[in-house]
């Protein structure tokens, strides 16, 4: 049993992009470049990016490995990016709520 | 920050990201077929001699690993059975009966019982690979498809 993640907004997983990836990355193990790439329709270039901020935030680790005879790049959440996305997650469910249009007939008076 | 954001349209994001994780899971019925056939041979080894199960043990593991890095060609990503948070359950849900498998297929080795035992616990555990293969990825599937975290 885990306990609930307590709400946190995370500005650094929250750019559009990056928020995509870690949807991706919690949900596996660990993920290869050129499948996040084209799962989030950007640019080799682009995805470098996000990476490299995510990896500055301690969100992401990256792992090169030579496979088939070519380096290839495995991207992975690590522990405190799977708590810090958890929350970040937790925060949007609680600011979604927060903004929630009202039943129908709630706050109907006559 | 918290005021510029929308947070129903992000939450769509990580559902859909999420969600075509999931769409992209499509692998051959042949996968089910070697895995099943890897889990009944360390299955059967169970009731041979003792060095006959090393070499099974170590043929099966290379096939595991073999199969391991098939998928992250094929599809660029990989989970362990026991991660996500419900299709774990069927990982968990899996170990009972593979246990009673070995067991049986080791009571020939073990306690002189049947020669046919490992055969059956094999088979045994050949189908159940199957059908729990299956359901643990159509439950993982059901719950990329349900978004959360």
């Amino acid at each position: 049993m885990s306990a609930r993640p307590v709400p946190a907004f995370d500005p650094v997983i929250h750019a559009p992009g990056r928020l995509q990836i870690c949807a991706i990355l919690s949900s596996v193990d660990s993920a290869e470049f050129a499948m996040l790439r084209d799962a989030i329709k950007v640019s080799d270039s682009v995805l470098s990016k996000h990476l490299k901020q995510l990896e500055e935030a301690g969100h992401v680790a990256l792992t090169k490995a030579a496979e088939n005879g070519r380096q290839r790049t495995w991207i992975s959440l690590t522990p405190a990016g799977r708590k810090a996305f958890a929350a970040h997650v937790a925060e949007l469910q609680r600011l979604a709520a927060m903004t929630a249009p009202p039943a129908l007939g709630q706050g109907f008076s006559g | 920050m918290a005021d510029e954001i929308d947070p129903r349209e992000a939450l769509a994001s990580i559902h859909e990201a999420r969600a075509g994780v999931g769409r992209s899971m499509d692998y051959p019925p042949a996968w089910d077929i070697v895995f099943g056939l890897l889990v009944a041979a360390m299955v059967t080894a169970q009731g041979l001699p003792q060095i006959s199960i090393a070499l099974v043990l170590l043929g099966t593991l290379a096939g595991l690993f073999w199969m391991m890095k098939w998928w992250r060609d094929r599809f660029g990503w990989w989970v362990s059975a026991y991660a996500p948070k419900r299709a774990r359950w069927v990982a968990y849900g899996m170990l009972p009966p593979f246990l009673g498998c070995l067991g049986l297929s080791g009571w020939t080795r073990l306690f002189d019982g049947p020669w046919w035992a490992p055969f059956l616990g094999g088979a045994l555990a050949f189908v159940l690979t199957i059908v729990f293969g299956r359901w643990w990825a159509h439950v993982y599937r059901r719950e990329l498809a349900g978004g959360g975290q």
